[in-house]
């Protein structure tokens, strides 16, 4: 066999492969095919398609391409699965989420966009006279029961001289006692909370400000007081009368709490804490059992802080870590003594009932 | 060959439209002058010629069925054959591979061919040998270039490729062919018996 391309092969190689020769076409093979052909045996709609892609081995890139494309694709379908909610509650996902609420395929409201930069206290809270719980929504009922009931208990005198931990017990007692009475809900307690916890600290606030301004006042210099007191004569009558009223009042010893609530030193330690020690954490338990009483009931007198325990509280205050351990480790032998007595006790008075009887 | 050779492009579509108006003298005149190209290309690229022949069918029945998709003026029938003869081999071989579970042997049949005559001649099964344990592509770059002896362009194009991959291609087919018939020992001890 010779050929223009066969002259790169050797001669030797081109003899052996002239070796490799095939047989004639098979007999009858047209009258086969032809027969085939009229009976449609087995005849596929084939195309003549220009050899298909699958037939080359995919190159590097071909196979980076198709790698990069099947992960983009199962990414964007698991994103929107999960912003259709599909796979459980609704997420937010940028531009699939707003196509999806567009769609109303999810009923979920758009979230607010976080401010970057965080902003400043609104400025009615800042102003003494405004109660921002009148600025909010109406109040319910069983919120404005629980706010008096609250601000009942924590005006007490003898509440503010309870530690944090007896505050928060005695709060949770009331109003486990006005849920069960139905005269609030845990929502309504949860909101008077918050409320009250808002005004007592735009009171902190307004408090705190009008001691700087006496101090300042107290502090000026004789030349500023001369200038104050030049701008107080340079207005109007009425507005000099009132502004007058307030310097006076602002350098008199008694602090002008005419519109806020008593506020008492352990508040006021806690205002310079930056904690919310007036209005403990109220949870509310409804699975307690609870005595029945009403809501109006009196509050149960707190526990009294008595002298001795006053100064054992005072001693474990100024302990060491070694000695507060130490003393806790008593306490606690000493509780369970005093449990084991009473249960003795009552195992005794159990016994002498079972005689007389 | 030589007597497709002798019907010229011409012949071709006037035989193409007689497929087209479902003229099966047609066909039969096309199997008997051309069915040779599709089955030698598939014999020596698979070494079976029962599936050869069924692969040259394949290859005319398509001419058959998409008789009504000829284009006249092209590279005739005879080129349209071999490249479709071609892929259909390559095609089965990768199919009989994907469903073969064991590992692919290196020889696709160890059987020889057909002809009893040739049977015992173990230069020609050895040929065989290192021809069929070639990769597909690479086989039927040989088959095409020497066999079949179209250009390397024709044959880059039958397979889909281009002219530098395809020489590059065969370049690598023949240094494997001439390893394995090294291997083999037929160059050295056989080839002054075979070569006159």
């Amino acid at each position: 066999m010779t050929a223009s391309s066969a002259q790169d092969y050797s001669p030797a190689l081109r003899a052996l492969l002239d070796q490799y020769d095939v047989p004639q076409l098979p007999e009858g093979f047209a009258d086969r095919l032809v027969a085939r052909a009229e009976a449609n045996e087995d005849v596929e709609q084939a195309q003549y398609v220009p050899s298909s892609a699958r037939r080359h081995n995919a190159g590097p890139w071909r196979r980076a391409s198709r790698w990069i494309g099947s992960v983009a694709t199962i990414g964007l379908m698991s994103a929107t699965a999960a912003a259709m909610g599909i796979l459980g509650e609704p997420i937010e996902v940028p531009v699939l989420s707003d196509i999806a609420r567009s769609l109303e395929i999810v009923d979920v409201a758009k979230p607010e966009k976080q401010p970057l930069v965080k902003q400043s206290a609104p400025e009615e809270a800042d102003s003494p006279g405004v109660d921002p719980i009148q600025d909010s929504a109406e109040r319910t009922d069983g919120q404005i029961n629980a706010e008096a009931m609250i601000q009942r208990i924590t005006d007490a005198p003898r509440f503010k001289t309870l530690r944090p931990r007896q505050k928060a017990v005695l709060l949770r007692a009331a109003t486990r006692r006005l849920v069960q009475s139905g005269k609030a809900t845990p929502q309504d307690i949860q909101a008077a909370v918050t409320g009250l916890r808002e005004e007592r600290r735009a009171e902190r606030q307004a408090t705190n400000r009008r001691e700087n301004i006496r101090e300042k006042i107290r502090n000026a210099t004789p030349e500023q007081q001369d200038k104050l007191q030049e701008r107080i004569d340079s207005l109007p009558p009425q507005r000099k009368a009132i502004a007058q009223e307030r310097l006076d009042k602002l350098l008199s010893d008694v602090p002008p709490t005419a519109n806020a609530l008593p506020v008492s030193e352990d508040s006021k330690a806690s205002v310079t804490e930056g904690q919310n020690e007036a209005v403990p954490d109220v949870t509310v338990d409804e699975n307690l059992e609870i005595p029945d009483t009403s809501a109006d009931a009196p509050v149960a007198p707190a526990p009294i802080a008595l002298p001795a325990l006053e100064h054992a509280r005072q001693r474990y205050q100024q302990a060491t870590p070694a000695e507060r351990a130490r003393m806790r480790q008593r306490a606690k032998k000493l509780r369970k003594t005093i449990k084991t007595e009473r249960n003795i006790r009552n195992l005794r008075a159990q016994i002498r009932r079972n005689r007389r009887n | 060959m030589d007597r497709a050779k002798a019907i010229d492009r011409r012949n071709d579509d006037a035989l193409m439209r007689a497929i087209g108006a479902r003229d099966s003298n047609a066909l039969r005149e096309i199997a008997e002058a051309y069915g040779h190209i599709p089955f030698g290309i598939s014999c020596r690229m698979l070494a079976d010629p029962m599936e050869a022949e069924d692969i040259a069918q394949e290859a005319l029945l398509r001419l058959w069925n998409q008789a009504d998709r000829w284009v006249e003026g092209g590279p005739g029938i005879a080129a349209w054959l071999s490249r479709v003869g071609t892929n259909l081999c390559i095609d089965r071989i990768r199919k009989t591979r994907r469903q073969s579970s064991e590992e692919v042997p290196e020889h696709r049949d160890e059987t020889p061919l057909a002809d009893a005559a040739l049977e015992s001649d173990n230069v020609k099964q050895a040929i065989i040998d290192c021809v069929t344990g070639l990769p597909e592509r690479q086989r039927a770059s040989i088959i095409l270039t020497y066999y079949e002896q179209l250009s390397n362009q024709l044959a880059a194009e039958n397979l889909e490729m281009n002219i530098k991959a395809f020489e590059s291609m065969l370049f690598r087919a023949r240094g494997k062919l001439k390893k394995c018939v090294e291997t083999k020992g037929l160059v050295k001890e056989d080839v002054g018996r075979i070569c006159p």
